[in-house]
């Protein structure tokens, strides 16, 4: 009997899904559901495309064509709305059926927009899907100020988007320094170097009060401190939130995001979650929780593909990884380089290079690194992260050339 | 493409023989500080992590199974450069990937090897395992459409 596959999102767990289903049992039926109208696009090409730098037809990872193979169905524009466990379908939002015989849930997760006053003014916009990303870059088009309200990764990108010859763009910066959550203040004060010098200015340690309309077609934001900033476009970057208030109903257990065992299974046998949705173990920390990572997820979305074929894969834990890129200044990080229990911190800073390097130890293993201005070697040390190796001599990577040697298995 | 390691004397050759032509070297080969060979490059996966993480597919597998790189779509995320556990992949001055080609172009119709390999003093590069290489030799024409992806 063939087997009927749906999986709900196009996302990078969705598309490696799709291509490993294919793989493994081509006679499958694949029924691939992609909430967002149009041909599934690259979320993380947006910024790309907003700045100018990437020709629309690149946003697309696979051709029209691609997802015309034998029993591969692709449906957009309608995000599914009910599951139902025991008749096992899918409802969509436009009240069709479609039964399944194993289902991936990888709906990924949608921007928040927070309350506050003037928050629906039409100065005021997310970028998070490709309409954001098209609206925006026709807004821009004359845009000299530009508020971020946000300094995490989203905000990061939407600045290095905008951040063009002669335009400002200003981050309201709760904490005291971008990214806190992925990197320490030496590797955030050297990558916010590089941006205000492109025309960003940081506005640390305050939060948003309030949008006023004017003047003109212009309007103002008003910060915490009483101080006001004019802006012709306010790009609200918060973070994210799984989409998972669909499944509400649904029998289905769940923390942050659904619960799956190592094989990416939910509690719903046959059912089975990846990326932005599925709450996973860490590989460093052993905690559970939900990565929100593209690399994850793409990898979940694979071994997912093939567990729903019928293989036992379990899925690697999630190795948190991320890449900082502003022109050619380049940081990447790896692994939880902000815990600092029980661990052992190995740094060296070069302000004159703007080199910053630092492993993070915890019992004679890498659990972190953030390496910023010189990446070399961030592959070799992600892979001795993954493999829990012994680093024994983490001096010896700090500095250039830096050199592999003294890895113990 | 294999690295023998107990041949190699990390002379640099190869390096420099990659850096011909204006690119970057897409080869490094150096003695790490216990003394063995660290070798950085690409090693074209069965199953590339590199093309795996790619958001736009600019890197993925071709169908001799080089992985093989379309830069006019690269975004410059260095996405790739972290998941691979070889630090095989390069950035041009555009910020652009630039990855081992394997000197396909070059490869094609001829028995000529890859300039690392042809350059290799002491025979510890060698070009193994390339799909379809005789038909490639040959100048065959349907064998010498790399970029036809299999994902």
């Amino acid at each position: 009997m063939t087997m009927r596959h749906v999986i709900l999102g196009a996302g990078p767990a969705g598309l490696a899904a799709l291509a490993s289903i294919r793989r493994n049992d081509a006679g499958a039926r694949i029924t691939l559901v992609s909430g967002e109208p149009g041909l599934p696009y690259s979320r993380m090409a947006l910024p790309y495309y907003v700045n100018g730098d990437l020709p629309s037809r690149h946003l697309y990872p696979h051709p029209a064509l691609w997802y015309r193979q034998p029993g591969v169905e692709l449906r957009w524009g309608e995000p599914g709305e009910a599951l139902d466990v025991e008749r096992r379908e899918v409802t969509l939002a436009g009240g069709e059926r479609l039964p399944f015989d194993r289902l991936l849930v990888a709906t990924g997760s949608r921007a928040q927009l927070r309350e506050a006053p003037g928050i629906h003014l039409p100065q005021v916009q997310l970028l998070w899907t490709l309409g954001d990303a098209r609206r925006l870059r026709r807004r821009a088009n004359g845009a000299s100020e530009v508020v971020i309200w946000g300094a995490g990764m989203i905000a990061f990108m939407t600045a290095k988007a905008l951040l063009t010859a002669g335009r400002r763009v200003h981050f309201i910066c709760r904490a005291e320094y971008l990214l806190r959550r992925s990197l320490d203040q030496e590797a955030a004060f050297l990558l916010e170097g590089a941006l205000e010098q492109a025309g960003a200015v940081l506005h640390r340690g305050l939060n948003l009060a309030e949008i006023r309309s004017g003047p003109g077609r212009r309007c103002r934001v008003l910060l915490t401190d009483g101080s006001e900033l004019p802006a012709d476009l306010v790009v609200v970057a918060l973070g994210v939130a799984p989409n998972l208030d669909w499944l509400d109903d649904a029998p289905v257990q769940r923390r942050q995001g659904l619960l799956v065992n190592e094989r990416l299974e939910t509690s719903a046998a046959g059912i089975f979650a990846a990326g932005d949705v599925a709450e996973v173990r860490d590989c460093v920390t052993g905690e559970s929780g939900v990565p929100a990572l593209w690399s994850v997820a793409t990898d979940q979305g694979r071994v997912a593909g093939l567990n729903m074929t019928g293989a036992t894969l379990v899925c690697d834990p999630a190795l948190r990884s991320n890449t900082m890129v502003f022109h050619d200044y380049v940081v990447a990080t790896l692994g939880c380089p902000l815990v600092r229990e029980n661990t052992r911190v190995y740094r060296r800073l070069d302000r004159e290079r703007r080199v910053y390097r630092c492993l993070v130890l915890s019992g004679g293993r890498l659990v972190g690194a953030i390496l910023a201005g010189d990446v070399s070697q961030v592959g070799f040390l992600r892979s001795v992260i993954r493999r829990g190796a012994v680093l024994t001599d983490p001096e010896g990577l700090l500095g250039t050339p830096p050199l592999p040697g003294g890895v113990r298995p | 493409m294999h690295l023998d390691r107990l041949h190699c004397d990390a002379c640099g050759e190869c390096t420099a023989a990659c850096a011909t032509a204006g690119r970057t070297a897409r080869i490094r080969v150096d003695r790490g500080a216990g003394g063995g060979i660290a070798a950085f490059f690409c090693r074209h996966c069965g199953r590339p992590l590199c093309a795996q993480v790619c958001p736009t597919a600019s890197l993925a597998l071709g169908a001799t199974g080089t992985v093989v790189a379309r830069p006019q779509r690269c975004l410059g995320c260095r996405m790739c450069l972290v998941a691979c556990p070889n630090d095989a992949v390069f950035f041009d001055g555009a910020g652009k990937s630039d990855k081992c080609d394997l000197c396909f172009g070059s490869l094609r119709g001829t028995d000529r090897q890859p300039a690392c390999v042809a350059a290799c003093t002491r025979g510890a590069l060698r070009l193994v395992g390339l799909r379809h290489e005789s038909a490639i030799r040959r100048g065959a024409a349907a064998a010498a459409r790399q970029v036809a992806f299999r994902r």
